[in-house]
């Protein structure tokens, strides 16, 4: 009976988010095809970074969806932690995998960007280092998570590292304005609105959405895959019992 | 019993290099945290002669000047002080009079001479036809709102 | 040609531009291929195992709870 109960919440869960994932796969690549198609077509060369500006369309995103997956995999963890809830101990270990690979992303695309306007591949000032200790965090979760043969304390200690861990985000959020720092201050998320000019933000915008519902997209097959491999799990281990 | 005392040594260990780790990234954080000191700083003798640091503020107008050599001379403002640097080297392509920028290298003799030269440019982004006609209306000063983050 | 080659070249930023993007895509498509192929492969094992535990040698009262809900 315990075995159904624990059973029940996974497969109502896929029952609702199978039929999500082709829309939700469509809506991606409608926005990332628009802002792509904005991002290097149609918007404009900035007054001073001139063509090279156009990074922005793929490091932003990045970095702002490192920054929302390591929040949602805080709040998973946490859910799964406290209310022993099976699919949040799935959706936080996925969103671990996606976020890094955003972060990632976010740092490299950066320093390719650094190189020819500040003339340096990378510096240790705050943004840029808070940034890579969320790195390292998001491969600690992975690496905690996956050390235990009880999959349950791996979930447990990993839940109780990443929940340590979330006082980096307010740090690289903030970090621009605490303290002196070669990068600039937030562009978009400010609050006397954006200082980025329309023919730019509206393509970042669209890119942002794009990678958000990339996002969901991947988290929702993953959790799928995952869901079904705990499955198998349990049926061989009724097997092997019968 | 050997299997969960082989894996409480294991968390004892990580917990330990977890420790290790986040106190030398702190420390190291610590360190860097002002990643630039200002012409102010320097002016009031905050910073001794000879020790490697970073200098960031504003390139003053009208101060760039380069030598026959390849060395190029230029103040570096916070409004409130200038300090002279002197560079020979490759200068980043945003290096512009009245553009953000974080020089490394030493105080000497009371002149800056850096080792490296970084941009730092402000968050403000349009295209040039933009900032031309803001400029031509007068709704925009330049630079102004970089003395906000060089301070 | 004009045109393409000095779209590609971006202001002479190009050998920055492109492999920002170039690598976006590359590992965002190699996560999304390698989660929809690991997807399909588990289906394929469950849906085997599901097979196999329908064999008369389980006692007949185990349902599969999959099909309970």
């Amino acid at each position: 009976m315990a075995m159904i109960e624990k059973y029940a919440n996974p497969n109502r869960f896929l029952r609702i988010a199978r039929p999500l994932i082709p829309w939700i796969g469509g809506i991606t690549l409608l926005c990332l095809g628009i802002g792509l198609y904005l991002a290097l077509f149609v918007s404009p060369a900035d007054y001073q970074q001139g063509e090279s500006v156009r990074i922005i369309y793929v490091h932003v995103p990045a970095a702002w969806m490192a920054m929302f997956c390591y929040t949602s995999l805080v709040i998973s963890a946490g859910v799964g932690l406290i209310w022993k809830h099976p699919v949040a101990e799935i959706a936080a270990r996925e969103t671990a995998s996606i976020g890094a690979i955003f972060t990632f992303l976010a740092l490299l695309t950066g320093s390719l960007w650094g190189k020819p306007m500040w003339g340096t591949w990378w510096v240790w000032d705050a943004r840029l280092t808070s940034m890579l200790v969320l790195l390292f965090l998001y491969i600690g979760f992975m690496a905690l998570n996956s050390a235990f043969d009880n999959a349950q304390r791996g979930a447990k200690a990993s839940a109780i590292l990443a929940m340590v861990g979330f006082i980096n985000i307010p740090i690289i959020k903030f970090s621009v304005d605490w303290w002196n720092t070669l990068h600039q201050p937030a562009s978009v998320i400010r609050m006397d609105g954006p200082s980025i000019h329309s023919s730019m933000l509206i393509p970042l915008l669209l890119m942002a959405v794009g990678y958000s519902f990339f996002y969901l997209w991947v988290l929702l097959i993953r959790m799928d895959s995952a869901i079904t491999a705990g499955k198998i799990r349990t049926l061989r281990q009724r097997h092997a019992q019968a | 019993m050997k299997r969960k005392h082989k894996r409480l040594t294991f968390v004892f260990i990580a917990a330990l290099l977890i420790a290790a780790a986040g106190t030398l990234m702190l420390t190291a954080f610590e360190e860097n945290i002002v990643f630039f000191r200002s012409p102010s700083d320097i002016a009031e003798n905050k910073v001794e002669e000879g020790r490697r640091i970073r200098l960031g503020g504003l390139v003053e107008d009208g101060s760039v000047q380069q030598a026959s050599d390849g060395t190029v001379t230029f103040g570096v403002t916070d409004t409130a002080h200038t300090i002279k640097v002197s560079y020979l080297g490759i200068l980043p392509d945003l290096f512009r009079e009245g553009q953000g920028v974080v020089t490394e290298g030493k105080l000497l003799n009371g002149v800056f001479i850096a080792e490296e030269v970084l941009a730092k440019h402000d968050e403000n982004y349009m295209p040039p036809e933009v900032s031309e006609a803001l400029k031509d209306a007068g709704y925009w000063q330049g630079e102004e709102g970089e003395e906000e983050t060089v301070q | 040609m004009v045109t393409i080659s000095s779209f590609l070249e971006m202001g002479g930023y190009g050998a920055y531009i492109w492999p920002c993007y170039g690598i976006s895509a590359i590992l965002m498509i190699a996560i999304y291929v390698t989660s929809v192929r690991t997807l399909k492969e588990n289906r394929a094992i469950l849906n085997s195992l599901e097979k196999d535990t329908m064999q008369p040698f389980n006692p007949p009262n185990s349902v599969n709870p999959e099909q309970q809900n």
